[in-house]
């Protein structure tokens, strides 16, 4: 009898270690996502076509457009200088925002192939939450540019699925 | 009699098998103890110190051959970056600081780094820390001011027995059999102080020098003036500082940025350690898993020898109890035989442990010129004898509720 008890006793403590190793690994496995690389919001244009990753400081847009699905660390280059957008915000109407191209020079960008543009208006230092719509050739498609801030523009987001918010890198 | 010496006495009696499972249980803790120290040390040596150095620019390839070969002075730099690049991004605003370097060479087993002189003057190695040639702190001479001139680290000058004034050649290589510069002769003019980092383990050399040494290909040698030209293979970057001493945020743009090149990368020695660590993490967690399970059989065969032994001495125990001591007292005896030898194994377990560590970190230091320190305290250590404790007292609860139950008159009737 009691050697039956100490079998089920190291039997259970075998169990225990084995079950937290595999417990942990399995959550490893789990924490994975879409990464924003510059903690910005991720935005789908098309379907999964690209993202455009946007961060707002102080009256500023920075957005970095960026490849579809997971392949968020890749640069997409557009051609065009200037991207308009209107912005429609919550109990103020709507609002004109042009993104211009600001070439990284690091990465051997120049105008006309470009992935990070940039805008300035003063009322971005007070802005909470706004939908910009605009539209932008990616690999020579003309796809829809939507913009949601701060929620970030996810069409195919479903219930219990990790969205496009704030998780960078 | 004293219930001490009753206690010493049984042990002294038992004294080969309280011995094994005293050793048994001093094993599992010293493997628990070592593994725990060479785990929080190696971590706190790659991770966290960074050996100054925020980011390094280097070509495209593995982050992490990259890592261990400009930092560790191991494996190979997976090809070379561009002057022109290395200025342009030296020009950023966040960057405070980048030295450049190129690899390839070594003399006698050790990595050979020509590098910009600045590292040897101005490089913190750690924070507020200059390479040293002081002879109070275990240096000699001074840095190289001249194409012919060489620094040794301190392991390097130690391995090689090296000395002010002496000659080499540098070997066109890493390798056993790599050809060596031989019409080139270098000569030592500085031993760095030890630093207790992998700097220890270098030779530096000036940056031009790599560029002149005879046997080159003429576009090599070419590099020496022509900077549109010239490559490295790559630089240590320090970034600009935030409030609190915090890395300036802006350097995850950086790093975007110069990803997207073709040839280059930015990597973060911080960022890619880590991911190292958690797949070798596997290999400390099945380490402290068998350690764990031999502490378990340890306490198992304490356990079983504790129920013999009980065996043995019912008459005895019967007899204390027929002269007037307790149950308790009586359960109280088995408990601390227990408690003793589970505590004596901790004991030894945390002196065998330590010991591993400082036999292990001789070698590992010169091998790698990473420092582990014997004496280091790790977070095991402090758990070793409420531990042993707690293992002492699981192993004799049983035979001491025996103990407790025993019969008097049972055990002390006749035998034949």
């Amino acid at each position: 009898m009691r050697k039956r008890f100490l079998s089920l006793i190291c039997l259970v403590a075998l169990i225990t270690i084995t079950w937290g190793f595999v417990g942990e690994a399995a959550g490893a496995e789990e924490r994975h996502g879409h990464k924003a690389f510059h903690g910005g919001i991720l935005n789908v244009i098309g379907k999964e076509l690209a993202h455009v990753e946007v961060l707002i400081q102080e009256d500023t847009l920075e957005a970095w457009f960026v490849g579809g699905g997971q392949d968020t660390g890749r640069s997409v280059q557009i051609k065009a200088a200037r991207i308009p957008l209107t912005v429609n915000i919550p109990g103020q109407g709507q609002k004109r925002l042009v993104l211009k191209a600001d070439p990284l020079e690091l990465a051997g960008e120049k105008m006309g192939s470009c992935s990070h543009f940039v805008a300035r208006a003063d009322w971005l230092k007070e802005v909470k939450e706004f939908e910009a719509n605009g539209s932008v050739v990616i690999k020579g498609v003309k796809e829809k540019l939507i913009i949601q801030y701060p929620e970030g523009y996810d069409p195919l987001h479903r219930p219990g699925h990790e969205g496009h918010g704030k998780e960078h890198h | 009699m004293n219930f001490w010496r009753i206690v010493l006495r049984s042990l002294k009696h038992h004294r080969f098998s309280s011995s094994v499972a005293a050793i048994s249980i001093a094993m599992g803790i010293a493997l628990l103890v070592a593994v725990y120290s060479f785990k929080e040390q190696t971590h706190n040596t790659f991770t966290q110190v960074g050996l100054g150095v925020d980011a390094l620019l280097g070509p495209k390839g593995s982050p992490l051959q990259i890592v261990l070969n400009a930092l560790y002075h191991l494996e190979e730099m997976p090809g070379k970056i561009k002057w022109s690049y290395y200025k342009e991004v030296e020009k950023d605003p966040l960057i405070l600081q980048a030295i450049p370097f190129a690899v390839g060479h070594s003399y006698g087993g050790f990595r050979v780094n020509a590098i910009d002189p600045r590292f040897l003057t101005e490089f913190e190695y750690l924070p507020g820390k200059r390479f040293s040639f002081s002879e109070q702190e275990g240096g000699e001479g001074r840095a190289f001011n001249a194409p012919t001139e060489a620094v040794a680290g301190w392991a390097a000058a130690k391995a090689l027995h090296l000395q002010l004034g002496n000659e080499f050649s540098p070997v066109c290589g890493v390798r056993e059999g790599d050809p060596i510069h031989e019409t080139d002769r270098l000569h030592f003019v500085g031993i760095l102080a030890p630093t207790g980092t992998p700097h220890d383990r270098a030779i530096y050399i000036p940056l031009e020098t790599f560029y002149l040494l005879s046997g080159h290909p003429v576009e090599t040698q070419k590099m020496a003036k022509d900077m549109e030209y010239r490559e490295v293979s790559g630089a240590y970057i320090k970034i600009r500082r935030i409030r609190g001493g915090a890395l300036h945020p802006g350097i995850q743009g950086l790093k975007y940025a110069v990803n997207q090149s073709d040839r280059n990368q930015l990597v973060i020695p911080n960022e890619v350690m880590p991911r190292l660590f958690n797949i070798i993490g596997w290999v400390d967690r099945v380490l402290i898993a068998i350690a764990a399970i031999l502490t378990v059989l340890s306490a198992l065969f304490l356990f079983f020898s504790l129920l013999s032994a009980l065996r043995e001495r019912r008459r005895d125990l019967a007899l204390f109890r027929a002269l007037g001591a307790t149950r308790r007292t009586v359960m109280g005896l088995v408990i601390f035989e227990a408690l003793i030898i589970s505590l004596l194994g901790g004991l030894l377990g945390l002196l065998i442990g330590h010991g591993l560590i400082g036999v292990g970190a001789h070698f590992i230091k010169v091998e790698t010129g990473v420092a582990f320190s014997g004496s280091y305290l790790g977070s095991a250590d402090w758990l070793v004898l409420p531990g042993a404790a707690l293992v002492g007292l699981l192993a004799g609860l049983l035979p001491a509720i025996q103990a407790y139950r025993l019969g008097v008159l049972k055990n002390l009737s006749p035998i034949s």
